[in-house]
């Protein structure tokens, strides 16, 4: 059995692994292929220093003043209320609709609905509901491929529908001989 | 002074007359059969990093700032081509990944595309039916690439 | 196809036991929490208040180790507790409150991020020599040698983690720090497990690069 170090979705599964991300039948089968696989090894103990370190990261906590002042300064936020009244698209994620499997749009308006903050932070969409103009495109009907969720999307002012696909999930034995 | 029309001729004429007005009638389909619409593509790579806009993305880049919050956008590549209806057209993209455009449509002006992008398994990641107006233009976006994602405009016509 | 399975809820205890965390679960979400945004919710300005003094310190905690300044994190702590009261109205309570809040710090950790990028501040300008480094535990508290080093492999951590997507950065701090499970940051952040999956899996390998010449000496 051959194990690609560092790339790919062999990569993936040993960074998984290493992590403490398998579990039952998946973990003892990973545990069994590592025993012929020296430089798989390697990497798995590299991968653990990695979230070693990670979790060894100090916690810090407010100092007793900062604690204290902390909720009058939320309030001096709250009363000044110079935020918008919206929050950004993200929280409203609930009510999109996201079907993993198919997402048939039988309209320029249907497609136009889905907005969704798919990174974080990138996004500027809204959630919108009702139609939208087409603008000379209309999205028919997409359809994932695999595991890959896709989503569909369009930022109020913009004119550009946007697909956007998320790589699909690894499968975890798909390259083990 | 009256100008007699002369009757057409008898059968053969009229079978004439029938098979050319079938050929007219035939050739819109004809002609968009061997049509080949043309495709343009840009790829572009965003990301959050030192970089600012693409100067090459022109009048797309207004359009990619409103709709994501990337600081970095990069024109990759721009490739461009025609494809006959039902037919595909292909280009490679970064991450030994692919890009499949067939034609399935045309009217009025507005390109029926199908759309696959495919990882370097073979396997799609998504598959999508769209139409554009000419000179239009969709997003697909999401695979990563080095630091962010590929962004593929399409447009058609 | 086989899927993943993930342990969350055992390593999840795991990791926060180690840290000493009182374990948060979605569910059940304690009584108090679901009935002090009930009282909020209906103009019950004190209720909100002893929500804050709940979860200030772990809002905190998110946003530092996010944005590594302490003022910013305090900065962006405060306000997204002002938009959790201002959005309460639209608040469903399909998710946690802490999860809840767990995005809106997270989301509003990024945007400052930008405005410092933005500002001509590199995030690593933060790292330039040690980071602050707030008290916390040794790894290692009796050899003054060691100590050295694991601040120093913290040190060279905080930088990689300085330089990772904010994407990126805040699956690996939810997950490695706050010891959510896969499903827990998805919710947190709105997006699916399996990108959390892919994101968790780009930033490890990244981190694995900036600290390779720091596992090599300690190998």
């Amino acid at each position: 059995m051959h194990w690609l170090h560092t790339t790919g979705r062999r990569g993936r599964r040993l960074a998984a692994y290493a992590a403490g991300d398998l579990s039952g039948p998946e973990r003892a089968r990973a545990e069994s292929a590592l025993a012929g696989c020296p430089g798989c090894r390697h990497e798995v103990e590299a991968y653990r220093l990695v979230a070693r370190a990670l979790r060894a990261t100090p916690r810090v906590s407010l100092t007793a003043a900062e604690a204290q002042a902390f909720w009058p300064e939320v309030e001096r936020r709250i009363a000044a209320g110079e935020r918008p009244r919206r929050l950004p698209a993200r929280p409203a994620l609930r009510e999109m609709l996201w079907d993993h499997r198919r997402l048939g749009l039988a309209s320029a308006a249907a497609a136009a609905v889905l907005v969704v903050g798919l990174t974080l932070g990138q996004m500027s969409g809204w959630l919108h509901r009702g139609s939208v103009p087409s603008n000379g495109v209309e999205v028919v009907s997409v359809e994932p491929g695999g595991d890959a969720p896709v989503m569909l999307f369009q930022a109020p002012g913009s004119s550009l529908k946007v697909i956007w696909i998320f790589e699909e999930r690894p499968s975890v034995w798909e390259v083990i001989r | 002074m009256t100008r007699s029309v002369r009757p057409l001729p008898g059968v053969l004429s009229r079978t004439s007359l029938l098979t050319v007005l079938l050929a007219v009638a035939a050739l819109p389909a004809v002609v968009s059969g061997q049509a080949a619409v043309p495709l343009k593509v840009q790829v572009i790579y965003a990301a959050n990093e030192p970089g600012g806009v693409d100067s090459r993305l022109g009048t797309l880049a207004a359009e990619l700032e409103k709709t994501f919050r990337y600081s970095k956008y990069e024109l990759l590549d721009s490739p461009q081509g025609s494809a006959p209806l039902n037919q595909s057209w292909r280009t490679s993209l970064p991450g030994d990944r692919s890009l499949e455009i067939t034609p399935t449509a045309i009217q009025d002006g507005e390109y029926t595309l199908s759309v696959r992008v495919q990882a370097s398994s073979g396997q799609a990641l998504v598959n999508t039916r769209i139409k554009l107006k000419a000179g239009r233009s969709v997003l697909v976006g999401g695979p990563t690439h080095q630091k962010g994602v590929l962004i593929i405009a399409i447009t058609a016509g | 196809m086989c899927k993943y399975r993930i342990d969350h809820d055992l390593e999840r205890l795991r990791i926060q036991r180690r840290r000493g965390i009182e374990p948060a679960r979605d569910h059940p979400e304690p009584e108090d929490d679901r009935a002090l945004v009930r009282r909020a919710q209906q103009g019950e300005r004190e209720a909100f208040a002893t929500l804050v003094r709940r979860h200030q310190d772990r809002a905190f905690n998110l946003a530092y180790q996010m944005v590594r300044h302490r003022e910013d994190a305090l900065d962006v702590a405060q306000e997204a507790f002002a938009r959790a009261y201002t959005s309460l109205p639209s608040f469903k309570g399909d998710a946690t409150f802490g999860t809840w809040l767990h995005r809106i710090v997270v989301n509003l950790a990024i945007d400052s991020l930008r405005r410092r990028r933005r500002g001509g501040e590199t995030p690593y300008d933060d790292w330039r020599g040690l980071p602050e480094e707030p008290d916390g535990e040794l790894t290692a508290p009796d050899d003054p040698g060691m100590a050295l080093e694991a601040k120093q492999t913290r040190a060279l951590l905080a930088r990689g983690i300085a330089e990772l997507p904010p994407a990126q950065r805040a699956a690996l701090i939810l997950r490695e720090v706050e010891g959510l499970s896969y499903e827990e940051i998805a919710r947190a952040v709105g997006c699916s497990p399996g990108t959390v999956m892919s994101r968790l899996f780009y930033g490890r390998r990244r981190l694995r690069q900036v600290l390779k010449a720091r596992l090599a000496d300690l190998r």
